[in-house]
């Protein structure tokens, strides 16, 4: 793929984030990051309260980029073959089974979205992760593939009740976590209460131009990506760095108050991890027309690539929320570059 | 027992023999045998009651004299002029004797104290004194020199008329001392002043910058890299040096995103922000971006304007607005 091409793309990617900016308002950062993780092909755990515009929010990104979008909630009820297929007695009497949501759409299935993934079981997580780590699933003596897919899937971190935690191997595989939070700024809000364009999410939705990016051209162009973005010596240096300081922060004279730092790592970034974050930094770097990564380029994604991942002492584990913001800006803080 | 009253009477009564002890009674002595070295106050006047006046005495005798040691004025003495108390006394007697091959030397000092006064200045004077020599090979001739006096004039207290001290004894007013108040109270203030402008001086030490030897972050780099050759593995070193820098003033990793930080930490280096700007520019391009368009020499030359800029918002100073360099050297 030319630069010429790369260019063209980058354009297309700036006019998906104008667009989805122009229908989800006060969210120009996740946006930014859910467009880096499009991009960099990778699956997006949302944080954020109910009723912020999550699902709005993918739902425009599905029109954008196109393909299939299927979503589905999460209860403790249900199991694995509720995402397969479904039953149902037909008009003429007789049993039938349908697809159900991740076989939908075929192979074109590109935004799966999975509400509230910690109400389900660990057997749907399960299959669930498996269908994100291979793209691939068995049923009805069958493999299917879904080789655009990238699945979104939304933490209620409010209600304990019922919930099943999401076991860090789990977590590890998603590219990033992104908070969704309500913007604080009063016009913004004073908007969402009183225009009536944001009372009707599928209304909106609507005036997000469909299929303004082929959905079936983003792996080889991120492959593309990956491969002309270029990092350099010192980046490689102060990456590593950072992935060291992920394991043991006290090395790098990190502290948090009233945090004992010794104790509060079990296990810093995986191998994936690192490089998963390294994936985005890459496309970050495109998306601001560089050609190479820089560490400005790290620090807009490595909380939410790396805060998911960190496995902290379960003492602290009911305070990583705030714990992992404070411990990513100071590894930001402490870790030079050059 | 009689015999010991007769010691005893002639022992008590001896200062008073000897001052009355007539001069004439020996033979001066040849005075090529003798040298006299005598340093006496440079004052004059001005003496009154209390006083003190050291008289130094150096006597060399030759051999084979020798002088009475016991003819030398006695501690307690008061000085008589024809039998007439004269108001001084020797107070103190420092002596000191040194034998050499051909002659002996004495070291006397004498101090006397002035017991009198008077309402009119009136000349006064330690008489002469006259030390006994003795040649121990005839010991019955005794010879004498004589130590001439010191004049002097007794001052006094008041000029007459004015305060007569002996009738006013009034209980209104304490004694009088020789006051020295005022010296005790510019002492203090004197004191006071140099620990007040050691502390200013501590203050804008620690607070300001500028005199040397204090966070001398930039300073330092400015040194070990201004006289560095344009390659660029140099450039590297002094880039990498400003910002290990920058992460020391502010405690934590400088980038360009957290300008705020440092401008919070010292207002001088807002004066400088674009330069901030150039230079995270140069160090993306050297780092990252491994940009090959790179005029090396006007970049080091940029980097030592720019650390001397560095330290000088260091030491909070401002850079003069048309010093700051707002275009990249590349």
């Amino acid at each position: 793929m030319s630069d010429q091409k790369l260019t063209d793309w980058r354009k297309l990617a700036t006019t998906l984030e104008g667009e989805i900016n122009k229908v989800i308002v006060g969210q120009e950062g996740p946006i930014r990051l859910i467009t880096n993780a499009i991009f960099s092909r990778g699956h997006v755990l949302l944080e954020g309260d109910v009723g912020v515009g999550k699902t709005t929010l993918l739902k425009a990104f599905a029109r954008a980029i196109g393909g299939g979008y299927q979503r589905i909630e999460g209860t403790i009820d249900l199991m694995p073959n509720d995402l397969i297929y479904h039953t149902y007695l037909g008009e003429d009497g007789k049993p039938h089974v349908s697809e159900g949501p991740i076989l939908k759409s075929g192979e074109d299935l590109s935004i799966f979205f999975f509400n509230e993934i910690n109400r389900a079981r660990p057997q749907v997580h399960s299959l669930l992760l498996r269908i994100m780590a291979e793209k691939t699933l068995s049923a009805f003596n069958k493999e299917f593939y879904f080789p655009h897919l990238i699945v979104f899937a939304d933490r209620n971190q409010v209600e304990r009740e019922e919930t099943f935690e999401i076991p860090s191997a789990a977590r590890d595989r998603f590219m990033m976590e992104i908070p969704i939070i309500i913007p604080p700024e009063d016009q913004i809000m004073t908007n969402l209460i009183f225009d009536t364009k944001f009372h009707d999410g599928d209304k909106l939705i609507e005036t997000v131009p469909s299929n303004l990016i082929q959905f079936d051209e983003l792996n080889d162009l991120s492959h593309t990506i990956q491969s002309s973005i270029k990092a350099s010596k010192s980046l490689e240096e102060y990456t590593l760095n950072l992935w060291k300081a992920t394991k043991n922060p006290e090395e790098y004279n990190i502290k948090i108050s009233g945090i004992d730092i010794q104790l509060l790592i079990i296990s810093g970034a995986s191998p994936r991890g690192i490089s998963m974050m390294m994936k985005t930094a890459r496309v970050n770097a495109w998306l601001n027309n560089r050609t190479s990564v820089l560490p400005e380029d790290i620090h807009a994604i490595f909380h939410e690539t790396m805060a998911h991942r960190l496995v902290f002492n379960p003492v602290y584990e009911l305070r990583r929320t705030e714990i992992a913001r404070e411990l990513s800006n100071e590894i930001l803080n402490k870790v030079s570059a050059p | 027992m009689h015999k010991y009253l007769l010691i005893f009477f002639l022992v008590t009564l001896s200062p008073t023999i000897f001052a009355y002890e007539d001069p004439t009674k020996y033979k001066d002595i040849d005075p090529s045998f003798i040298q006299l070295i005598i340093k006496d106050p440079k004052q004059k006047v001005g003496y009154t009651v209390g006083d003190k006046i050291l008289r130094e005495i150096k006597f060399t005798v030759k051999k084979p004299y020798q002088l009475v040691e016991e003819s030398l004025p006695i501690e307690g003495y008061e000085k008589r002029y024809r039998g007439q108390k004269l108001g001084i006394v020797l107070q103190n007697k420092k002596f000191t004797k040194k034998i050499e091959k051909q002659e002996v030397r004495y070291k006397i000092k004498l101090i006397y104290q002035i017991f009198t006064k008077n309402v009119v200045a009136k000349p006064a004077s330690v008489t002469a004194d006259y030390y006994r020599l003795i040649n121990p090979a005839d010991p019955e001739n005794i010879l004498k020199y004589r130590i001439p006096s010191f004049t002097f004039a007794i001052s006094p207290i008041a000029t007459f008329g004015a305060v007569k001290i002996e009738d006013d004894m009034s209980p209104y007013r304490g004694p009088f001392y020789k006051n020295i108040n005022n010296e005790k109270k510019f002492l203090k203030r004197a004191i006071f002043g140099f620990v007040l402008i050691l502390l200013i001086f501590g203050y804008i030490w620690g607070r300001f910058t500028w005199i040397p030897g204090q966070n001398k972050i930039f300073s330092t780099i400015y040194k070990s890299n201004k006289k560095a050759s344009s390659t660029q593995k140099n450039i590297k070193i002094f880039i990498s040096d400003l910002h290990s820098g920058f992460d020391k003033t502010i405690n934590q990793s400088l980038f360009e995103g957290n300008l705020e930080i440092l401008f919070k930490k010292n207002k001088s280096f807002i004066n400088i922000k674009q330069e901030l700007h150039i230079f995270f520019d140069i160090s993306r391009s050297i780092f990252f971006e491994n940009s090959k368009s790179i005029n090396y020499e006007k970049t080091l030359s940029w980097l030592k304007s720019f650390s001397l800029h560095c330290r000088m918002c260091e030491r909070k100073l401002i850079v003069d607005p048309k010093d700051v360099v707002s275009k990249n050297p590349k």
